[in-house]
């Protein structure tokens, strides 16, 4: 809760812009600014850095790209914390992923009461830049329906510090 | 089925470890015939991106090689550029860039304690379910990573892959009331700390003990930026002879390079050989914790790695508070390093070990060429044989027993297959 008694929100995107379609949660941050009043941020889904970036807030929108088999590029996955809690299989290349960090979240009680996970799902998760055209969809839609669930309700941002030195705090009414 | 005689065990992914790869282990009767830590993610090519570049890059371009070490790619990365251009960066600069390495070592050590290592000793799969039974002590762990992060996201702009640092010193320099609420943020840590290694002393660690030479910088200090290259076996050089006493080789089932000690030898570098190499250089707190924690003057035990990382965790936040507490903003934020015509060499100790690079620049301040050298390279070697005499001692186990046995023998090296190149699958076959 913010000192104005305005309920906390923030929207972190997960994901590395340089391997391809795992920027799709980065991309969606970048679409949402100057859009939401909410606090913007991009994390690697490193369980801890995730559970500190959400702590304290009220309300945390999460956006991460996921793999599926079959794969279906650009579908789209709105879960629920006890959903993502279940996704304990990374995506990316590091020790602990997205599922782990809500699952351990819950573990410590570091989950904001309002917590959703947008997954994306991808098909080209190799080096380099640029998403495939139909995650390049799916990220317009998804940060439309974020924008306009957090239109709906209207919050100030989060009010504390973001993970970058120069803030783009998304403040726009 | 196990058959005692032509055994196979294998796993298809290692758990808690950064990136993914796979280990063989192979044995014919009594024999461990043979064991390879296979790393099969493609090369990532950083040393070819970063010809052309200029000399100011390497900075920002290989601390993208890793989201959880990217300061130690940095130090060293400045250190090399500088030392090629006949500059050196001293007084509050200095200080400033290990402060930044205090923040990186106490958020990458308390991730591996807590969320990677501590589970192996404590019967649990993972962290989650330690955390379920065990919530005070993740919460802990959690504090003492978010403290690291802080430090970062101060001096470095962020936690991951900080903005702030360039060759010559930093962008921009705290002023020192920007660090009062960050020593007060260390001061808890230190506690909680503390409060690891007493912990993590309380685990009961296998008799297993190894006979590496172990390498790593020694320095005025805990070796953290800068320091001299000596080895248990008596070897002392400089990170400008590094590649003359180090050699790197291919093997078919590794994309990241072997290392070994030219003339033959294979060696450790990380927590246990810093550790062993400097402990007389540790804080008065960090020594005492441990000495309680009943580390003795060496430490040859890799299980044990994770009460050295606990220990090393005391002395950065010690050290992070020694820099502050005397610290004098400098009065520029970097020194210029124009560039010239030379090669620069620089090593400093990542979390997980010694990290080496190189830069040829021409004279137009343009890279052409670049080696970098990451610990977990360096370390395969001796993983490899740690396994192989972990498992001859341990056949009587079954697979299931034997193969979640080594993947904790892994685990105490803290691993990172994305800076040796990328990602770990295990594959024990005793067939």
């Amino acid at each position: 809760m913010t000192h104005d008694g305005v309920p906390a929100t923030i929207v972190i995107g997960v994901g590395n812009d340089l391997r391809r379609d795992d920027g799709a949660g980065p991309a969606v941050i970048e679409a949402l600014r100057g859009r939401v009043r909410a606090t913007l941020a991009v994390t690697d889904g490193e369980p801890a850095r995730l559970i500190a970036l959400w702590a304290g807030a009220d309300r945390a929108v999460v956006v991460d790209a996921v793999r599926a088999d079959p794969p279906r590029p650009g579908r789209i996955h709105d879960l629920g914390v006890r959903t993502a809690a279940l996704a304990r299989r990374p995506v990316t290349g590091h020790a602990l992923g997205l599922g782990d960090a809500v699952a351990l979240g819950l573990a410590v009680g570091q989950v904001p009461v309002r917590l959703r996970v947008l997954a994306i799902e991808g098909i080209d998760f190799g080096f380099g830049p640029g998403l495939t055209p139909h995650v390049a969809e799916a990220v317009t839609v998804v940060a439309d329906r974020i924008a306009a669930s957090l239109g709906r309700d209207p919050v100030r941002p989060a009010g504390r510090p973001s993970d970058h030195l120069f803030p783009k705090e998304d403040r726009s009414p | 089925m196990t058959h005692r005689n032509d055994r196979t065990l294998r796993v298809g992914a290692l758990a808690r470890v950064e990136g993914e790869g796979a280990m063989y282990v192979r044995v014919r009767g009594r024999n461990v015939e043979e064991v390879r830590l296979d790393i099969y993610e493609p090369p990532r090519f950083f040393e070819a991106f970063l010809r052309g570049r200029a000399h100011t890059e390497p900075p920002d371009i290989t601390a993208r090689i890793c989201g959880i070490c990217p300061v130690a790619y940095q130090m060293s990365a400045c250190q090399a550029v500088e030392a090629a251009c006949g500059v050196t960066v001293d007084g509050p600069l200095r200080d400033l860039r290990r402060l930044l390495y205090c923040g990186e070592w106490i958020e990458s050590h308390a991730l591996h304690v807590y969320l990677l290592h501590a589970p192996d000793f404590l019967g649990y799969p993972g962290a989650v379910e330690l955390a379920r039974d065990h919530r005070p002590v993740v919460e802990r762990g959690l504090r003492l990573k978010k403290a690291g992060n802080t430090v970062m996201e101060v001096l470095g702009g962020r936690a991951i892959h900080p903005v702030n640092v360039r060759v010559g010193g930093f962008y921009r320099t705290p002023e020192r009331t920007e660090l009062v609420p960050l020593a007060e943020t260390l001061r808890r840590a230190r506690d909680d700390a503390l409060a690891t290694v007493e912990w993590a002393a309380g685990f009961e660690f296998p008799d297993f003990t190894h006979d590496h030479e172990y390498l790593a910088l020694t320095a005025e200090r805990y070796p953290l930026e800068a320091g001299t290259l000596r080895s248990t076996g008596g070897r002392a050089f400089t990170a400008a002879d590094f590649e003359e006493h180090v050699t790197e080789h291919q093997v078919p089932h590794s994309t990241a390079l072997h290392a070994h000690f030219t003339g033959g030898g294979r060696y450790l570098t990380g927590p246990l050989a810093r550790y062993s190499l400097n402990r007389d250089r540790l804080s008065p707190l960090a020594r005492e914790a441990a000495d309680r924690a009943g580390l003795g003057p060496e430490c040859r035990n890799p299980f044990r790695s994770i009460l050295v990382r606990a220990v090393e965790i005391v002395y950065a936040v010690d050290e992070a508070l020694r820099i502050i507490a005397d610290y004098r903003p400098p009065p520029r934020p970097a020194v210029p390093v124009p560039p010239r015509r030379a090669t620069g060499h620089g090593a400093t100790e990542a979390p997980r070990g010694t990290l080496y690079h190189r830069y040829d620049l021409g004279p137009d301040g343009l890279i052409q060429a670049a080696r970098i050298i990451p610990p977990t390279s360096q370390n395969q070697a001796a993983i490899e044989d740690d396994l192989r005499r972990f498992v001859a001692d341990r056949l009587h186990l079954d697979d299931h027993d034997l193969t979640h046995r080594c993947e904790q023998a892994i685990r105490n090296y803290d691993p990172c297959i994305s800076c040796s190149t990328h990602f770990l699958d295990l594959t024990v076959d005793r067939s």
